[in-house]
């Protein structure tokens, strides 16, 4: 391999950044690796890899697919290489790399699960071509970065390399799209009953043919545009599935999956459908590398979606249930809204989803909201929506306009002491929604919450 | 009271379609006529009390001013009779003279604005805009998050003399059109709802004077303190 003479002084400068930042206790996740990209353009294009290279991108859900192969793959006889505990943009992935290097530049892992940032994609791939590329969906995510899922779209088409293999969800029509000379494979779930014949949420960004325009025809839809459609006029429509959830039992939780090799039963984490469709990617792309049905079973028996993600604390009759659904992914909120309303019982929700750092620096741009279904929240078992920081008085707008009434909305300035407005008299299940930058809230009112209910517990002892 | 939305199912993204959902809640017997890019726009063959289009991707956008350039001539007789128009974000760009893709192509708009654009997909523009509406000397509070910015002859036409944030471009303060009743701007999201004095201005001038705002309090109240934000100069414009 031909390097440039200066990809070692850039690697060993990093590997000492990195030395001196753990010296202090410095976080060391992203500033090593921008060091050697300074000093070394080519830098990731120049260290060691893997000899299998297995990329993750999406608006949704690539964290989790890449965590599932992670645990799995171990079980399958694969240390792989990840950037779990760093960042999924440049400075992360060339960290991630400049640490699993030795001195000479050589990593020892056979596969990386790399977790790659869609707009990270075309500096990335540039010098890091995945053999398989997992694209979970693709949606409208912040308007700030991201714009629309066309924008993604291009971008990941002047990244995707011409010899990376797409496993792709075909029940995507943009995300299955992507790159359309790549060889891919598709996972997809059939039609289910409770499946809608017409969207129910506002954003839809594939409603008509690519080719000719028409209003295409949903056979079905089951959030957003994630479902199957076909187009009145021309041939365009939905791709054929190669690996399929056909049947759920939910009282089970089995997942019977239908592939080249026949059906399959894998184990159902979660009980959302989102988590289905991520626990198919990472088994498509475990059968896809030749890893066989019992091994990865076996593994996934051991997995759980991380609680930093979804979490549900029963108190006495009463529970808590912290959901991430990330501020500024209105298709992230929808789903949440939408767990929320089939969940069964009476229920508060707090939105503690408000952009921190807007919050600090300016004032946020509340456009988003209106792309997110609060209208799922008017619902008659949602009794109290909780909501605080900055933008309540938005949140309250945008509710009353989904047809929430006033009555059923609090907003308060301070995030914790919204866990002493839940009436726990008038509801059994307390949802606290929380971003990803908002954890501490999130921690402090679901503490707020279990004092409260572990209180009421030991009055009623007494 | 007819209100079209031009093609809905494209022209839609950043939570603009709110804006029309909010005037539903205000004008709940109005109706609305959605018309597809494939079929041929309402306006074309009737009169409308408001003509709506919001923001949408930079493909669709070159197929929206194929679209719709059978029926310049026609939007021109409408604005200069008075019809109320809002083109929100990048659709006001379809009314203007070019558009210069990344890459350097030119495109042609409507030709009925004074306005000439230019793409960078390489720097997406994110800010807060303050600024003065005239006819009801109010300040608009909103948002722009776009590819593009523009020059154009806008200095006695603006929809906002801005107090903080940029106009077409980072040399003006004037943002947008406003001509006629039709306003075309690059802010985006729900700026009908945002500003109550906007709508009750717009609601009175497609003639439902005695059409409440929707919610009033409320609105009144989120508006009060966004212009206290916007006003503050530890807030950050750009970001
Ligand atoms: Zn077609």
């Amino acid at each position: 391999m031909k390097r440039s003479w200066r990809f070692f002084p850039a690697l060993w400068t990093a590997k000492l950044t990195t030395a001196v930042l753990r010296l202090f206790h410095r976080n060391a996740t992203h500033l090593p690796g921008l060091v050697a990209l300074k000093l070394c353009p080519t830098f990731l294009g120049d260290i060691g890899k893997p000899k299998t290279i297995i990329a993750v991108t999406g608006t949704n859900g690539k964290t989790t697919v890449c965590n599932l192969l992670d645990d799995i793959l171990p079980d399958c006889g694969v240390q792989p290489l990840n950037n779990r505990t760093g960042s999924n943009v440049n400075g992360g992935i060339l960290t991630t790399f400049l640490n699993a290097a030795t001195l000479t530049g050589r990593v020892k892992e056979e596969m990386a699960v790399i977790e790659v940032d869609e707009r990270s994609a075309l500096f990335v791939f540039k010098y890091m071509q995945p053999d398989y590329l997992i694209v979970t969906n693709l949606f409208r995510d912040s308007f700030k970065r991201n714009a629309h899922s066309e924008f993604i779209s291009d971008i990941l088409n002047q990244a995707i390399p011409k010899k990376t293999k797409l496993i792709v969800n075909a029940d995507d029509l943009i995300g299955s799209r992507l790159a359309p000379n790549n060889d891919r494979i598709t996972f997809g779930i059939a039609h289910r009953e409770g499946d809608w014949e017409v969207r129910q949420n506002i954003v839809c960004d594939m409603v008509a043919c690519p080719y000719c325009n028409t209003v295409l025809e949903y056979d079905f839809v089951r959030y957003n545009h994630i479902g199957r459609a076909h187009c009145p006029k021309c041939d365009f429509a939905s791709p054929s599935v190669h690996y399929e959830i056909i049947a759920v039992d939910e009282e089970a939780a089995k997942l019977t999956v239908r592939t080249p090799r026949g059906e399959e039963q894998y184990r159902m984490i979660g009980d959302n459908i989102t988590d289905w469709y991520n626990t198919l990617a990472a088994v498509t792309m475990l059968r896809v590398l030749g890893f066989d049905e019992q091994t990865i079973e076996q593994s996934l028996q051991k997995q759980q979606i991380v609680k930093s993600r979804f979490e549900r604390i029963d108190i006495g009759d009463k529970a808590i249930t912290m959901l991430l659904a990330k501020g500024q992914n209105p298709i992230a909120c929808s789903r949440a809204f939408d767990y929320i309303r089939r969940t069964e019982g009476k229920k508060a929700v707090i939105l503690l989803i408000e952009d921190y750092y807007d919050a600090k620096h300016t004032s946020e741009n509340v456009a988003w909201l209106y792309d997110a279904d609060f209208e799922f929240l008017n619902d008659p078992s949602v009794e109290q929506i909780v909501i605080a920081g900055v933008r309540a008085a938005d949140f309250r707008v945008r509710l009353l306009l989904a047809g929430v009434d006033d009555s059923r909305i609090v907003c308060m300035r301070e995030e914790v002491a919204t866990a002493d407005a839940v009436d726990f008299e008038r509801v059994d299940n307390a949802f606290v929604l929380f971003d990803v930058y908002t954890t501490m809230f999130a921690d402090a009112t679901r503490e707020r919450l279990e004092n409260r209910l572990n209180g009421q517990n030991e009055e009623v002892s007494q | 009271m007819t209100i079209e939305i031009l093609f809905p199912e494209h022209a839609n993204l950043f939570g603009d379609m709110s804006n029309m959902r909010y005037l539903q809640a205000c004008l709940p017997d109005a109706e609305f006529v959605r018309t597809p890019l494939t079929d041929t726009p309402y306006f074309v063959n009737h009169d409308v009390d408001l003509l709506y289009m919001g923001p949408m991707t930079e493909r669709i956008q070159q197929q929206v001013i194929l679209a719709l350039m059978p029926f310049a001539d026609r939007l021109r007789e409408l604005i200069d009779g008075g019809t109320p128009m809002l083109f929100t974000g990048n659709a006001m760009e379809v009314l203007g003279n070019t558009i210069t893709l990344e890459g350097g192509n030119t495109i042609h708009g409507l030709g009925i604005l004074p306005l000439n654009a230019k793409q960078d997909l390489f720097h997406r523009f994110n800010s807060l805009i303050l600024g003065r509406f005239a006819p009801v000397q109010a300040d608009i509070v909103g948002f722009k998050s776009q590819f593009t910015s523009a020059t154009g002859d806008n200095a006695d036409c603006a929809f906002l003399k801005t107090e903080r944030g940029i106009g077409l471009n980072r040399q003006t303060h004037y943002e947008g059109f406003f001509k006629g009743n039709m306003i075309a701007t690059y802010l985006i999201g729900p700026i009908l709802v945002l500003n109550p004095a906007l709508t009750r201005w717009l609601l009175d001038t497609m003639g439902a004077t005695d059409a409440p705002l929707a919610f009033e309090d409320a609105v009144n109240d989120a508006y009060a303190r966004r212009l206290a934000e916007f006003c503050d100069p530890q807030v950050d414009v750009e970001y």
